[in-house]
Order: C-alpha cells, then sequence, then structure tokens
C-alpha cells in the first residue's frame, strides 16, 4: 500500500500501450510490467520481475540491487521528484528497437520518452530502457533494466 | 582472461576530452586506457568489488565478485563464436553526468567496430555507469550497461 502510495502520488513510470515486436514471450513479460505499473499494482509488477533485480536509473543513489530492489527504486524516486517539485510524470514506451534472445537469456532496448512538470514547467526526457530477461520454470522474468537519457528540458 | 581481451579487443577506449567531476571521468578514463592495454587486473580494480554488468552478449547480466572476469570470458567465447575479430570501442565526451554525494551516474556516447568475415562492422552505443565513490575516496564503477544497436557494415 505504502508503495502503491508511492507510486500514485508520482506518477513516476506510467507507461502507455506499447505495440512491441519479437519473441512473445519476452514483450508480454515487458508489457505485462509496465501495464501493472501504469495501474499503480506493485504486487502484480513485481511477479513479473526475478527473484533479484538490477536498477539502474537517473536518480540517486542510480544503482538498485537485490530482492527490494523494485520498492527501494521507487522509493528514492518519490523522494527526489517531491524534493525537485515534480509532478504529472508520465513515461511512454515506444517499440523495441532491439531485441537479441540467446536460450533463456534476452536483451531489450527500448526507446522511452518521460515527461513532466516541474515548477509549472513543462519537461522532456528522451531515453532508452535496457531490459535483461532470464527464462526460468516460471516462464521470463525481468531481471533488471537501465535508463539511459540525457539531461531533461523544457518543452518549449 | 588477458587471452579473451586480446582475441576480442572488445573495449579499446581513445583518449577522450571529459568534461564534469575530474575524478569520476578519471576513473571512466582509466578502465578504457586499461582495457587499450589489455590491462585486466588493471581494469578490474576500477569495479567495486560486486559490480552489475549488462551488455549485448549473452547471458547480458553478470553480477557479484566474479561478474568481471565472467563478463570478459563470455565475450571472448561470443566474439570468437561469431568470427569476430580486431574490435575497438572508442569512448565520446560523457553526454551526461549527474554526481550527488558519493554516486554518480555517467552516460558516455560509444563506437564499437570490429572485423566479421572480411567486413568492417560499426555500432554506435551508449554505456550508462554508475559509480560510488569508496572510503579512500576514488571513484570505483558499480556498474555499467552497453545500450547498442545491430552493428552494420561501414560502406
Amino acid at each position: 500500500m505504502k508503495s502503491l502510495m508511492l507510486l500514485t502520488g508520482t506518477l513516476l513510470l506510467a507507461f502507455a500501450p506499447i505495440a512491441l515486436a519479437g519473441d512473445t514471450g519476452v514483450d508480454a513479460v515487458i508489457r505485462q510490467f509496465a501495464d501493472a505499473l501504469h495501474a499503480g499494482d506493485l504486487k502484480m509488477a513485481k511477479t513479473f520481475l526475478a527473484k533479484r533485480v538490477a536498477i539502474v536509473d537517473d536518480t540517486a543513489p542510480y544503482y538498485w540491487g537485490g530482492t527490494n530492489a523494485m520498492e527501494n527504486w521507487l522509493a528514492d524516486r518519490d523522494k527526489e521528484t517531491t524534493a525537485d517539485g515534480v509532478s504529472d510524470g508520465d513515461a511512454e514506451l515506444g517499440e523495441p528497437t532491439r531485441e537479441k534472445v540467446s536460450g533463456n537469456h534476452a536483451y531489450v532496448i527500448v526507446p522511452a520518452t518521460y515527461t513532466y512538470k516541474q515548477k509549472g514547467m513543462a519537461m522532456r526526457q528522451p531515453a532508452q530502457l535496457t531490459y535483461f530477461l532470464n527464462k526460468g520454470a516460471a516462464g521470463w522474468k525481468i531481471a533488471g533494466w537501465t535508463w539511459t537519457g540525457p539531461e531533461p528540458a523544457a518543452v518549449h | 582472461m588477458k587471452v579473451a581481451i586480446a582475441l576480442s579487443m572488445f573495449l579499446i577506449s581513445a583518449s577522450a576530452a571529459f568534461a564534469n567531476d575530474a575524478a569520476v571521468d578519471a576513473t571512466i578514463k582509466a578502465f578504457g586506457d586499461a582495457f587499450n592495454k589489455g590491462d585486466m587486473k588493471a581494469a578490474k580494480a576500477l569495479h567495486t568489488a560486486s559490480p552489475v554488468i549488462v551488455d549485448e552478449v549473452p547471458p547480458h547480466l553478470w553480477t557479484g565478485a566474479k561478474a568481471f572476469d565472467s563478463w570478459g570470458a563470455d565475450l571472448g567465447k561470443s566474439e570468437a563464436a561469431e568470427g569476430r575479430s580486431g574490435g575497438k570501442v572508442t569512448m565520446g565526451t560523457p553526454s551526461r553526468e549527474v554526481i550527488s554525494g558519493n554516486h554518480a551516474y555517467v552516460v558516455v556516447p560509444t563506437t564499437y567496430t570490429f572485423q566479421q568475415k572480411g567486413q568492417t562492422m560499426r555500432e554506435a552505443a551508449q554505456m550508462t555507469l554508475a559509480l560510488d565513490k569508496d572510503a579512500s575516496g576514488a571513484w570505483k564503477i558499480a556498474s555499467w550497461t552497453w545500450t547498442g544497436p545491430e552493428a552494420k557494415p561501414v560502406k
């Protein structure tokens, strides 16, 4: 619930529906994870993650790992967006620009655009999300992701 | 390990005019320089004890104390299996560098070129690095991710 409030409060990662191509199993997990985050259902979102995940983002401390990585990442995102006066955050994913599946491992690059308001100013950050997934008995699971983006710019 | 590096020449960094925090940039530059020399021991020493590495080579993710060594070995295998040789990565000036206390986030444009079946190939990518400052004040690479498209023939 606390995590849900954090997500609802910051709207830090609301994913738009996307038409992913490539391996349907891999794409389905990424889509379902995005949909769960969009819906604010962190419990559901976590079911698409491996037990231990690695996350790299442009929010300090920039790296989170382990079983509670997602929750810690969200908490740190919330602190930073609150401190920076950020609101109305939304992230839209595009179609993957690369998907490489090797046996039980996958590497997927998805373009993303993060938009938000900061002190009344509309901001925009085009970036890339690099997902890495592993396939086990329960199917494909997201082992982590990296956000690669430039400084956000004001929307004119 | 050294053999793997020599075979793949996977990360040869050109001298780059890094801006931003000099100490952070020095670590990244030293990483590239160490690879230039094929000095894996020095390159590894620039990482934290349990780094996280994400690369386009399977299994794509390496974590823990053996992450660096395992990545190097897997990269060497992949390059050999795909018939790649003469690989070279040129690191440009960071396009973004954010520092918060003892933590840093840096995005570096990179270009990977290599030979494959007589064809020169090129891959324009980005490396995203997370660094931590250790007790001695030295910046160490806690994580890096390679984000790049499929390589294309150089015409």
